[in-house]
C-alpha cells in the first residue's frame, strides 16, 4: 500500500454513495486512487431511508451497473426486499427499488473498496484543496499533511459546515450522530466557488418491538424478485414486509402545536429545502385539508429491530416527535429510538461545473454527489461515477466521457446541473428526461454497457453477451415477420390468451403488437419454436426487448424523431475560448447567463433558462464571426 | 413530426406590394415539394443548379402564377441544403397562397431566423456575411414583435397561455402518477381527463380557422366584380367608391383590363376589382380581359356577382355563373337596373346560384347600394370576420403551430381511449405543449414539476 510520500492520480475526498464509484471507477481504470474519508465504519452509508431505486433512481442504478459501477451489485446482495414499481404502466417507467439491510449495505460497499487493487483509504478530515500553477495539486488534511494528486474529487455529502436542528436546539454535525467537515467550504470560497445552503430532513427512527403491525397493511416484495445488477442473474432469498399506515387530524393537532418551536417556521433553518420530499409539518401547513398523510415503516435490517419512518420527515422538538407519533394506528406505544431531524450544509452551484463535473475554475478539481446539490444516493453515485472515469480519462489527457441527453438518465442528469444549476435539492424524475420512452431501465445495458467495455470498467465476457443479445434481438424481429402460421396453429392461441381470432394470416411480429400476447405464447409455432430454442439462456430478456420494442413501435418512432430533431443542434459545439462580453447585439442578460453557464453546444445553450431561441440564432452567427472558418468543433457529447 | 432535416419555406421579400415576391424553400425535400407545383412548359422541370427557370405554379390543375424558379443544389446554396427560390408577382396574396401550397406538400413554415439558422449549422456563413446576417435576424426579430403587437390587444398570448396552463396541468397529472406511484396522492381520472383533451382541442381548433378571418384582417377582403358584358360592374364600382373610377358606356365590353381600387368598410380593407365582361368573344384584347377576370376570381375572397334585372338570362350569364359556381367563392347577386322594368326570374336564379345572397340595386339611381355597404359591412362583423375582443391568428407559422397541437392532442387522446398509460400520454402531450410554447416563446421544462410540487402533497 502506498502511503506518505506516493503521489496519487487520483484522490477522492468522501467515502458516501459518490465517493465510492468514483473511487472505484477510477482505480479500476488503473489510476492509483486514494479514497479520504472522516470516518471508515461509515462507508456507504445510507443516510436517509434503506431503500435504492424508485422511478428515476431504479434507472439511474441500472444505467451505473451498465457502465461498470458498484451500486447495482451491492443492492443485489444486500436487499432485503424487492419490487418493480409502476408495472401497470408501460416498460419505460417501470422501476425497481428494493429495501436495503442497511448495515449490509455499506459493509458490502467497503468491501468492495478495501479489497480494489490500486485503490488506498485514509482516514482524515480534508480542510482545503492545494492550487499550483493554476491546477489542482492536492489536499491538505486538518493535521497539516499535504497529499499531492493530478486530479482530486470532493463527495462532502452534507458534511460541509452540517448543521443539525431538533427543535430550538441546533449543533454542528455531518450526519446524525458525526462530525461535520469545516475549513474546506472556505478553502473553497477562497478560490473563488460561490456556495450556497440546502436543507434536508430525516424522520425518526422507531423500536420494532414497540410497533403493533396487526393494525397496519403489510407490504410484501415481488414473488419473483428482479435484479438490478445487469450481473446478477438471479435473487433467491427470504423477503421481509414493509408497513403501511396513516396519520390523521390528532396528529396533525400535535404536530401544529409544535410549530411554534420549529426551526423551519421560526426561519431559524435558512436552507432551501426539497418540495418532492417535504417534512411532515410543512405538509400539514401547506395541505391543510388533508385529512390524513401516508406512512411507511421499512425496516432497517435483518438484524436489527430498528424502523425507519418514512413520511414523517421532521425537526420538530423532542416531545412533539413522540406524542405526534403515538396518534398514528400501530405506533400508540411506539418508541423512537433516533430523533428526526434537519440538518443544513453548504452545497455548490453545479453550474460552476463542466458537463464532466470537473470544475471550470480549477483544472484537475471535480465536485460529485450532494456538494452538487443532489439529494438521492442513486443520483450521488451516478455523479461519482462520471467523475471518476472523467478524472481519469483527464489525467490520460484522452477526450472526456459525456452522456447525452438522449442516451441516459445520467445525461439528464448531468445536463441539468451544469446548464440550469438547483434551487433546492436536486432529484430525478422520469418528467425530466424528454426521451424518457427511449431511456429504459430494461434496456440499459444495450444503450450504455459498450461504453462501459470500452473505459475498461465491464469484462469482455459481458460485452459478448451482449453482443450476442443485440444479435438475436435483430435476428429476432426480422423472423418475426416471415412466420405466418396457419389460422388452425394460431387461433386456439389467441382465444386461450382472451384476444380475437384472425379471419386470415398475419406473421407474428404484426399478432405480438396486441397486448395480451407474448412471444412465448406462439412456442409450438413452427419457426417460433427454432428462434426461441437459438435464444436458451437469452430467452427471456431477448423476448422482453422483441416485444417491447415492436409493441411500442409508433410511439417509439415519434421519440426517435424527437432525437433526430434536436441531434443537429446538440452536435454543434461551442468553443471554451468564447467571449459573450463582446457580442454586443445579445441581450446583456443573454450575455451574463451564456457567459456564466459556458454552454458546450447550441443545444445546450437553448436549455438555459431566460435564453430564447433567437439569442442562439445570433449567437450562432457570432460563433461564426468569432471563429472565422468552416468548421465549428463538435460538441463534446 | 418531420426528421431533423425537414423542409423550411418562407416568404422572403416584406410584406405588401411589390414587383415580386421571393418565396424559399430550403432542405431534402425541396426538389420533390416544388416539382409537385410547378411547371415548365416542356413538361417535368430539369435542376440544373443556379439556372433560372420560367414556368408557373399550379394548384392542382389551376395555373396560381406564372413565376421564376432558381434552384441551388446543396451545397451550393445560402443553407447548404438544397434550396429553391419561387419568384412570384407580388402582393402577399400570390406569394401566401403558393407558400401553402408547398406546405400542403410537406414542407414546413419558416420560424424567425431559421434560413440563417440553418446557413450557419451548415458551415455556410463567411465573414463579410456574418455581419449583415446579424442585422437580418434582428428585423425579422422585429417584424415578429409588430406582429404580435398587431394581435389586437395582446389577447392571443392571453389566450395561448390559458392553454398552456391547461396543457401543463394535464401534464402534471400524469406525471404525478409516475414519478409518485406510491403515493397517497389524487391522479388524474382518464373520462376527466379526455374530456379536457376534447375541450382544448375544439378551443385550438377554433383558433386555428381564426387564421383565415386573421389574415383577413391583417390583408383585407379581395372582392371581385363579376357578370357578362353591360350588367353594370363598373357602375357598381363607382356606385361603391362613390366617384368615376372606372369608364362606363353603354358599350358591352368597355372594361378590357381590370380596373382595381380600395375601400375601407368597417376598418376592413376591400380591395375590389372590377373585371371585362365575361363572353364568348373573338377579339384578342377581350379575351385576355376575360382570362384575367378568371384570375381576379380565383384570387378573391368574395365575389359581387353582377346580372341585367332588365333582360333575360342568356348564354353569357350562364357561362358566369357556371365559372363563379366552380369557384366554390363566397358569392353576394347583384340584380341590377332595377330602375327599368324586371325581366329576370329570380326564384329561377336562386336556385343556380346556391348559397348566394340577393340584392336588388340600381346603379343609377343608388337605389339599393347603400344595402350593399350594409350587406358587406355585416358580412364583416357577423359573417365569420373578426371582432374587437376576438382572438384571431395572424400569422402562418402561428397556425402552424396551432395545427402540430391539434394534432398532437389528438394522438394523446386516442392514447388515452385505447388505454395506454400516462407516459405514452404524456409523449404527446408535452408536443402539445411545445407546439403552443413555440408561439409564446416560453419553455416547459421544469413547469411540469413545478405545477406537481404546488398542487399535490408528495413526498414520503
Amino acid at each position: 500500500m502506498k502511503r506518505s510520500g506516493a503521489t496519487y492520480d487520483v484522490i477522492v475526498v468522501g467515502g458516501g454513495h459518490a465517493g465510492c464509484e468514483a473511487a472505484l471507477a477510477a482505480a479500476r481504470m488503473n489510476a492509483r486512487t486514494l479514497m479520504i474519508t472522516m470516518n471508515i465504519p461509515t462507508i456507504a452509508q445510507m443516510s436517509c431511508n434503506p431503500a435504492i431505486g424508485g422511478p428515476a433512481k431504479g434507472h439511474l442504478v441500472r444505467e451505473i451497473d451498465a457502465l461498470g459501477g458498484e451500486m447495482g451489485l451491492a443492492i443485489d446482495e444486500t436487499g432485503i426486499q424487492f419490487r418493480m414499481l409502476n408495472l401497470s404502466k408501460g416498460p419505460a417507467v417501470w422501476a425497481p427499488r428494493a429495501q436495503a439491510d442497511r448495515a449490509e449495505y455499506s459493509a458490502r460497499m467497503r468491501w468492495a473498496v478495501e479489497s480494489q487493487p490500486g485503490l488506498s483509504i485514509f482516514q482524515a478530515m480534508v480542510t482545503s484543496v492545494r492550487i499550483e500553477k493554476e491546477r489542482v495539486a492536492g489536499i491538505e488534511t486538518h493535521t497539516g499533511r499535504f497529499i499531492p494528486a493530478r486530479a482530486v474529487i470532493l463527495t462532502c455529502g452534507t458534511f460541509l459546515n452540517g448543521l443539525t436542528h431538533i427543535g430550538m436546539r441546533s449543533f454542528p454535525s455531518g450526519r446524525s450522530g458525526e462530525f461535520p467537515a469545516v475549513g474546506l467550504t472556505e478553502s473553497l470560497r477562497a478560490l473563488g466557488f460561490e456556495s450556497g445552503r440546502l436543507k434536508t430532513g430525516t424522520p425518526p427512527r422507531i423500536d420494532g418491538q414497540t410497533v403493533d403491525f396487526s393494525s397496519m397493511e403489510a407490504q410484501p416484495g415481488d414473488a419473483r424478485p428482479r435484479p438490478f445488477s445487469f450481473r446478477t442473474r438471479a435473487i433467491d432469498i427470504e423477503q421481509v414486509s414493509c408497513y403501511l399506515t396513516y396519520t390523521n387530524r390528532r396528529t396533525h393537532e400535535i404536530l401544529a402545536s409544535g410549530l411554534d418551536r420549529s426551526p423551519l417556521y421560526s426561519g431559524k433553518i435558512k436552507g432551501i429545502g426539497p418540495r418532492y420530499c417535504p417534512s411532515i409539518e410543512d405538509k400539514i401547513v401547506r395541505f391543510e385539508d388533508k385529512d390524513r398523510h401516508q406512512i411507511f415503516l421499512e425496516p432497517e435490517g435483518r438484524r436489527s429491530k430498528e424502523y425507519y419512518v418514512n413520511g414523517f420527515a421532521t425537526s420538530l422538538p423532542e416531545d412533539v416527535q413522540i406524542r405526534a407519533l403515538r396518534t398514528i394506528p400501530g405506533l400508540e406505544e411506539a418508541e423512537i429510538t433516533r430523533l428526526g431531524y434537519a440538518i443544513e450544509y453548504d452545497f455548490f452551484p453545479p453550474t460552476q461545473l463542466q458537463t464532466t463535473y470537473e470544475t471550470k475554475r480549477v483544472p484537475g478539481l471535480f465536485f460529485a454527489g450532494q456538494i452538487n446539490g443532489t439529494s438521492g444516493y442513486e443520483e450521488a453515485a451516478a455523479q461519482g461515477l462520471m467523475a471518476g472515469i472523467n478524472a481519469v480519462l483527464l489525467i490520460r489527457q484522452e477526450s472526456p466521457f459525456v452522456l447525452k441527453r438522449s442516451e441516459a438518465y445520467i445525461g439528464v442528469l448531468s445536463d441539468d446541473l451544469v446548464t440550469k444549476g438547483t434551487e433546492e435539492p436536486y432529484r430525478l424524475f422520469t418528467s425530466r428526461a424528454e426521451y424518457r420512452l427511449l431511456l429504459r431501465q430494461d434496456n440499459a445495458d444495450l444503450r450504455l454497457m459498450d461504453y462501459g467495455h470500452r473505459l475498461g470498467l465491464i469484462p469482455s465476457a459481458m460485452e459478448e453477451r451482449l453482443k450476442r443479445k443485440r444479435d438475436l434481438m435483430e435476428k429476432g424481429l426480422l423472423a418475426l415477420r416471415t412466420i405466418k402460421p396457419s389460422l388452425e396453429e394460431v387461433n386456439p392461441i389467441l382465444e386461450s390468451r382472451g384476444t380475437a381470432p384472425i379471419d386470415s394470416r398475419q406473421d407474428i411480429y404484426r399478432l405480438l403488437k396486441r397486448p395480451q400476447l407474448h412471444l412465448g405464447d406462439f412456442r409450438t409455432v413452427p419457426g417460433v419454436d427454432t428462434l426461441l430454442a437459438s435464444m436458451d439462456v437469452l430467452e427471456e430478456e431477448v423476448a422482453e426487448q422483441i416485444e417491447i420494442e415492436l409493441k411500442y413501435e409508433g410511439y417509439f418512432t415519434r421519440q426517435r424523431d424527437q432525437v433526430e430533431r434536436f441531434r443537429r443542434w446538440e452536435d454543434r459545439g461551442i468553443p471554451e475560448d468564447i467571449d459573450y462580453q463582446k457580442m454586443t447585439s445579445l441581450s446583456k442578460e443573454a450575455r451574463e447567463k451564456l457567459h456564466r453557464i459556458r454552454p458546450r453546444s447550441l443545444g445546450q445553450a437553448l436549455r438555459i433558462s431566460g435564453i430564447s431561441p433567437a439569442d442562439v440564432s445570433m449567437l450562432s452567427v457570432h460563433l461564426f464571426r468569432k471563429d472565422g472558418e468552416k468548421n465549428v468543433p463538435r460538441g463534446t457529447s | 413530426m418531420k426528421t431533423g432535416n425537414d423542409t423550411i419555406v418562407a416568404v422572403s421579400t416584406p410584406p405588401g406590394e411589390a414587383g415580386i415576391s421571393v418565396i424559399r424553400m430550403s432542405g431534402d425535400r425541396a426538389i420533390s415539394i416544388v416539382e409537385r407545383v410547378f411547371r415548365v412548359e416542356s413538361g417535368k422541370p430539369k435542376w440544373t443548379s443556379h439556372r433560372a427557370r420560367k414556368g408557373w405554379v399550379y394548384d392542382r390543375e389551376e395555373p396560381v402564377d406564372e413565376v421564376v424558379c432558381i434552384f441551388f443544389r446543396s451545397p451550393r446554396s445560402y443553407t447548404g441544403e438544397d434550396v429553391v427560390e419561387l419568384s412570384c408577382h407580388g402582393g402577399s396574396f400570390v406569394s401566401r397562397r403558393i407558400m401553402e401550397l408547398m406546405i400542403a406538400e410537406g414542407a414546413r413554415p419558416a420560424g424567425p431566423g431559421e434560413f440563417t439558422q440553418r446557413a450557419f449549422l451548415n458551415g455556410k456563413m463567411d465573414l463579410a456575411q456574418a455581419e449583415a446576417v446579424a442585422e437580418i435576424i434582428r428585423a425579422k426579430t422585429e417584424a415578429s414583435r409588430r406582429v404580435a403587437t398587431y394581435q389586437l390587444t395582446g389577447l392571443l398570448t392571453a389566450r395561448l397561455n390559458e392553454m398552456r396552463e391547461r396543457l401543463i396541468k394535464a401534464n402534471a397529472l400524469l406525471e404525478l402518477e409516475l414519478d409518485f406511484a406510491e403515493e397517497d396522492a389524487r391522479f388524474a381520472s382518464r373520462e376527466q381527463l379526455t374530456e379536457d383533451l376534447q375541450d382544448m382541442a375544439a378551443a385550438l381548433t377554433t383558433l386555428r380557422d381564426s387564421y383565415d378571418r386573421g389574415r383577413v384582417c391583417k390583408e383585407g377582403i379581395r372582392m371581385v366584380i363579376l357578370g357578362r358584358p353591360n350588367v353594370g360592374k363598373s357602375s357598381i364600382l363607382n356606385c361603391l367608391l362613390e366617384r368615376e373610377r372606372a369608364i362606363v358606356t353603354e358599350y358591352p365590353g368597355t372594361t378590357r383590363d381590370t380596373v382595381e381600387d380600395v375601400l375601407d368598410i368597417e376598418g376592413i380593407l376591400f380591395t375590389i376589382t372590377d373585371t371585362a365582361g365575361i363572353r364568348c368573344t373573338p377579339d384578342p384584347v377581350e379575351k385576355e380581359g376575360i382570362r384575367r377576370a378568371d384570375t381576379a376570381l380565383s384570387g378573391s375572397d368574395l365575389v359581387l356577382l353582377v346580372f341585367d334585372g332588365s333582360e333575360a338570362l342568356n348564354a353569357d350569364d350562364e357561362d358566369v355563373i357556371r365559372r363563379v359556381n366552380a369557384s366554390g367563392k363566397r358569392v353576394i347577386a347583384l340584380i341590377n337596373k332595377t330602375d327599368l322594368a324586371n325581366r329576370i326570374e329570380i326564384p329561377a336564379l336562386k336556385k343556380r346560384v346556391p348559397g348566394a345572397e340577393f340584392l336588388c340595386v340600381s346603379a343609377r339611381t343608388m337605389d339599393g347600394i347603400s344595402a350593399l355597404i350594409d350587406r358587406l359591412e355585416a358580412s364583416v362583423l357577423s359573417g365569420g370576420f373578426p371582432h374587437h375582443g376576438e382572438v384571431i391568428l395572424t400569422s402562418l407559422r402561428h397556425r402552424d403551430c396551432v395545427e402540430r397541437a391539434i394534432d398532437r392532442i389528438r394522438f394523446a387522446e386516442s392514447s388515452l381511449r385505447e388505454g395506454m398509460s400516462q407516459e405514452f400520454v404524456a409523449l404527446d402531450l408535452r408536443g402539445a405543449l411545445e407546439a403552443v410554447g413555440e408561439i409564446t416563446g416560453e419553455t416547459t421544462d421544469d413547469d411540469i414539476l413545478n405545477r406537481i410540487f404546488s398542487d399535490f402533497c408528495v413526498g414520503k
